[in-house]
Parts: structure tokens; C-alpha cells; sequence
């Protein structure tokens, strides 16, 4: 008996074997297969989303439009344009402002990322995104996601035949060799699946992870900007590190809020009644500084209670 | 930081970080003129952070004084007076006003710890229907010695002094019998109730009803005035809107100017309820008050 448990555990370290080396290569390939980039200096909003995805670049937004006094936040998350502000040309800042007038000049902040990180501006970024090779398509993840998968399952074999083994008695050299050989294998093969479960999340091309490290490289967390103007002061560090990177704790609070909490008011006995989603994708997140590999490049490697104003005047 | 503020109550004032006493009485005595701004939800925040905001006010029946929003805490920490301003009381209704809600402006004054409680010199309800404006009373003698009633009624429930205001007047009665300036003043002598003047209303009556803002200023007993509010607005078809949404006009500025040179107001107070500007414009205006009160 001692020796077909040891052909059928060394078949399964033999196929966990040749899957992980499979996934590694097809892992490479994939984030190697894209052009390599050749643009100018990223913006604020192309770092962003190599950083954190989709939420980091709104809330990239969010800060640089706050401090520039085009949007207000105020407690309770809630955030509203500015009267007179001026427009932002730029498509991102534009999505924010254009999705609060839209619905009246104020928003709960989650839900203004919410509806902003699904739209087109931000669709927009990641396809430019994607042609300038800095995204890997999701697509070209299936097959590596297809042989992770298959790893699992034959690990899992690996595993039920060790345990196998052990309850029902091991007997003699093969049969030892045979639990050593099925125990071994499906301990590689959890270790390789949680692994590359871990980088799949992460779309990033192997240029795109080269860019953020550098960017990373030039602008230190928390040292002062290298150059004037609000891109380098707060488009960049937020858009590398989060929203911490502002220098206003109370406006980091209220806009890393998920949605409006009630805020404390109340309206006096009939005086009234007149008059976020998380969108990184699998690690990305609005809290940190890193991407999912922390910033490596290795493929291994975010009342109507008012006082009755109208007509001629307010009078109050 | 908030400066130093004195908010002068019906005898007296207080000043930033001292407790003023709950009860009706005299209050501590002045520390210097303020400059607040209206504290609204929407920019809560920026209330907090701008520079030079000695007190502020709050629309009282906007607030539950059981859960003060955070900003109001936050602003009281700091020792900034808030004062709660009331919209709904109808002081200037032929009823007494009512009970619950002079109870709710008492609890707003206890909760805040406010220095004194303002309202306007309005009617906004009768016969069970609600205005939804602030309308003028109609200045007679028998509607004076009502509104004195309405008055210590609303002073007995307050735990501090009540100062009321005047309106932006949508129209004037035909029987009116005496100016508002004339009204509030024997309505002060009766019953020792604060002056809350509004320059912005001033304005409003003299280019919408041809009431001269000066003479205003001339009738009023502005030795009771317990602080000024000013708001800017539009000019649309003759008639100026009195919004709280816009710049305040060079005109309405004059008119404090003017006041400034008749008494030192304790504290001058900018209305904006909508259309918010920029945390930098809202400071610029804070400085063109100053300005004019300054007579610069």
C-alpha cells in the first residue's frame, strides 16, 4: 500500500510543482507583455491611481479642490461647491464639481466618491492608464487566475492525502515518504497560492510599478514639496500616501468619512419641515501609503429649518 | 483664536472665556468691540478656522441644545460666545408667545451658555398659519403694549437677557402710529429688552419703502444695543433682496459706519445662509466690516 500512496503524493508535488512554476511564469508574462512607458512626469491622478486605485484618486481630487477652495467640507462629511469658485479644467476635478451640481451643490462624501470613482473620468484615467502600459488589462489576469485556482485544489488533494496517511496509520519507508512528500506539497503549495492570491489584485505592469517607485523615490512622505503650487504641496503626497498627507486633521476626518453621520441637530418643536464605497480594487485602499506590494516592482512582487427667507428678504 | 468679544447684554456685557451668569441681570463688564459671523452646518468648518472670529450666532431652532452639533462644542471649548438667534417666536403676535418654544431658546441659552438670546420684532403666524416670513408688527399703541407683554412673558422664561431685532419690512401697515424706531424705543423703555440692529435691514427698508436708514439710526436707543447684524443681497427690479447669499454692499457698510459713529457696537455679526464663498472671501468680508467699523 505503501508505494501507490507514494506515486499519488508524488504526482500531486509533481502538478503543484509545475502549476506554481506555470503561474510565476505566466504572472511575468503578463506584466511584461505591455509597452513600457514612455510618457512625461505622471500627474497627481495617474499616481493616484497607480497607488491606491480608483478611491486615492478621488480623494486626491477631494484634497487639491478643498484647498483650493473650490469645494467645502464640512462635519458630518458633508462637502458642497463653493459660490464663485472657478471651474477646474481638469477632467477628474471637473467629475467632482460636476457631480455636486448635480445633485444641488452638496454631497455626502462617500457618496460622491461612490459615484465619482465609478464614472467616466476615472474610466477615463485607467484607460490611459492602460495605454501607457502602466495597467495590466484585468483580462490578462484570467489564465494566471485560472492556474491559481488550480493550485488550490490540487493543494488541497495534497493536504486530504497527507492527513489520509496519518489517520489511517503509516506503515513502513514509503508510507512515511509518501506522508513527508504530501505534507511538503500542499505547504508549498498554500505558501505559492496565498502569495500570488495576494499580487493578482494588484494590476499594475511592471512599468507601472517603476513609475510609482520612483515618484516614491522623489517625493519623501512628509517632506516638504519640491516645488510650488497646490499639485506638489497636496496632489502629490495624497495621491502617494492618502489623505494623512494633509496638513488639516479635521478635513483628513471628515472626508475619509464612508457617509454622513448625523450631526447633532435637531429642530425645534414644530419649526421645521418649511422651509462609500471603497472602490480599490482587491488592496488598494485610502489609508496608507503603498499599493499592494508597498511599492516594489517585482512581479513577485479611497433643513429646511432655515429662518424663513424669501421674497424681500430674510429680515433676520 | 477668537479675540476678545463683549456682547452686550441689557445692562452690561461679557466677555470671551468668562461665564455669564443664567439668569436675567447684569452681566460682566465690556471688553472691547467683536466681529462674529453666523454659524451654519455647511461651513461649520470654516467658522472654526478663520481667523478673527470673536462670537458667533446660531439659528436656534436649528439646533438641538440636547446634542450640540460638534462645532458648536468645539467653537465653545475655545470660549467663543454663541448666541442663539430664534426665527420662529413671533414675539410680535397678537398671542403670547409660545411656551415650548421659549422653553427650547432657554435650554439653547443654558446648553451654550450663551450671554444672551436674540429674536426679531416679527409676527410669523396667526390664526394657525404659519407666514414663513418675518413680518413687520403693526406700530400702534395697542399693538406696543401687546408686544411688551409678549416681551416679559418671553424675558421671565429666558434664564438670560433677550434682545430683538429688527426686520426687513415686506410692507408697511396703514395704521402704523409711530416709526419702528420710535416703537422699539418705548417698547426697549417698557420692558428693557437688547437691541439687535440689522444694517442690512436698514438698507432694505429705505430702498425697498423709502425709510431713511439715518433716521433710523437717529430714533433708535442704541445705548441698549447688544450687537448688529449685517448681510449683503440683491438689487433685482428696483427692490433690494435681502438674501444673507452675497458681498455686503459698500451702502449697507456705510450704514454701519454710521452707527459706529454714534455708539461702539459690541459686536458686529456678518449673516450668510447660502451660496458660501471661499473660506478667503468670508475673511475678506470679516475685514471690510472691520473696516467700517473702524470708519476706515
Amino acid at each position: 500500500m505503501g508505494f501507490p500512496l507514494f506515486v499519488i503524493a508524488f504526482a500531486a508535488a509533481l502538478a503543484i510543482v509545475s502549476t506554481a512554476f506555470t503561474l510565476g511564469r505566466e504572472h511575468r508574462r503578463v506584466r511584461s507583455a505591455v509597452i513600457r512607458h514612455h510618457g512625461g512626469p505622471p500627474t497627481p491622478y495617474e499616481l493616484a491611481y497607480l497607488s491606491g486605485g480608483p478611491r486615492r484618486v478621488v480623494n486626491t481630487a477631494l484634497g487639491m479642490l478643498a484647498k483650493a477652495g473650490v469645494i467645502r467640507v464640512s462635519r458630518g462629511g458633508q462637502v458642497s461647491l463653493v459660490a464663485g469658485a472657478v471651474p477646474s479644467p481638469d477632467p477628474i476635478e471637473h467629475a467632482v464639481t460636476a457631480e455636486l451640481a448635480q445633485r444641488g451643490g452638496a454631497a455626502p462624501v462617500g457618496e460622491l466618491r461612490h459615484a465619482v470613482a465609478g464614472g467616466q473620468a476615472v474610466d477615463g484615467l485607467r484607460y490611459r492608464l492602460l495605454g501607457l502600459g502602466l495597467l495590466v488589462p484585468e483580462s490578462a489576469l484570467d489564465h494566471a487566475r485560472g492556474l491559481l485556482n488550480r493550485l488550490l485544489v490540487t493543494s488541497i488533494v495534497a493536504l486530504v492525502l497527507a492527513v489520509g496517511i496519518l489517520v489511517s496509520g503509516v506503515r513502513g519507508r514509503l508510507g512515511v515518504a509518501a506522508l513527508l512528500v504530501g505534507v511538503i506539497a500542499a505547504l508549498l503549495g498554500f505558501f505559492v497560492y496565498a502569495r500570488h492570491k495576494r499580487l493578482l489584485r494588484d494590476v499594475l505592469s511592471h512599468a507601472g510599478h517603476d513609475v510609482l517607485a520612483s515618484a516614491r523615490r522623489t517625493y519623501i512622505r512628509g517632506a516638504r514639496p519640491v516645488a510650488p503650487g497646490l499639485a506638489f504641496a497636496v496632489g502629490i503626497p495624497v495621491a502617494l500616501y492618502g489623505l494623512g498627507e494633509l496638513d488639516e486633521p479635521g478635513l483628513v476626518e471628515e472626508l475619509q468619512r464612508q457617509s454622513v453621520s448625523g450631526s447633532g441637530s435637531g429642530c425645534a418643536v414644530g419649526a421645521c419641515g418649511g422651509g462609500g464605497g471603497d472602490f480599490g480594487s482587491g488592496s488598494w485602499s485610502d489609508s496608507g501609503g503603498g499599493s499592494s506590494d508597498g511599492g516594489g516592482s517585482s512581479d513577485g512582487g479611497g433643513s429646511g429649518c432655515g429662518g424663513g427667507c424669501g421674497g424681500g428678504g430674510c429680515g433676520g | 483664536m477668537a479675540g476678545p468679544v463683549a456682547v452686550v447684554g441689557v445692562a452690561g456685557a461679557v466677555a470671551v472665556g468668562e461665564r455669564p451668569p443664567l439668569a436675567n441681570g447684569v452681566l460682566p463688564a465690556a471688553a472691547g468691540p467683536g466681529v462674529g459671523i453666523g454659524w451654519r452646518p455647511e461651513i461649520d468648518l470654516t467658522v472654526e478656522r478663520l481667523p478673527g472670529v470673536d462670537f458667533v450666532e446660531v439659528v436656534a431652532e436649528n439646533i438641538d441644545p440636547a446634542r450640540l452639533p460638534e462645532s458648536l462644542r468645539v467653537l465653545r471649548a475655545r470660549g467663543v460666545p454663541v448666541i442663539p438667534h430664534g426665527v420662529g417666536l413671533g414675539i410680535g403676535g397678537a398671542g403670547h408667545p409660545d411656551p415650548r418654544r421659549l422653553a427650547w431658546l432657554a435650554d439653547c441659552a443654558r446648553a451654550l451658555e450663551a450671554p444672551l438670546v436674540s429674536e426679531h420684532l416679527a409676527f410669523v403666524r396667526a390664526g394657525g398659519m404659519e407666514a414663513g416670513h418675518l413680518l413687520p408688527v403693526p406700530r400702534t399703541r395697542a399693538a406696543l403694549a401687546v408686544v411688551a407683554e409678549n416681551v416679559r412673558r418671553a424675558q421671565e422664561a429666558l434664564p438670560v437677557p433677550l434682545a430683538l431685532e429688527n426686520v426687513a419690512a415686506l410692507f408697511g401697515w396703514p395704521e402704523d402710529e409711530m416709526t419702528e424706531a420710535a416703537f422699539l424705543g418705548e417698547l426697549v423703555e417698557m420692558t428693557g429688552v437688547g437691541l439687535l440692529v440689522d444694517v442690512a435691514n436698514l438698507y432694505t427698508n429705505q430702498v425697498n419703502l423709502g425709510l431713511s436708514a439715518t433716521a433710523a439710526l437717529d430714533g433708535l436707543p442704541l445705548a441698549e444695543l447688544a450687537y448688529v447684524h449685517v448681510a449683503g443681497g440683491h438689487s433685482r427690479g428696483g427692490l433690494w433682496h435681502d438674501t444673507h447669499t452675497a458681498h455686503v454692499p459698500e451702502e449697507v457698510l456705510d450704514i454701519l459706519s454710521e452707527l459706529c459713529a454714534r455708539v461702539d457696537p459690541p459686536g458686529v455679526l456678518l449673516e450668510w445662509d447660502d451660496d458660501y464663498p471661499s473660506d478667503g472671501a468670508l475673511e475678506r468680508e470679516l475685514g471690510r466690516i472691520r473696516g467700517a467699523m473702524s470708519g476706515v
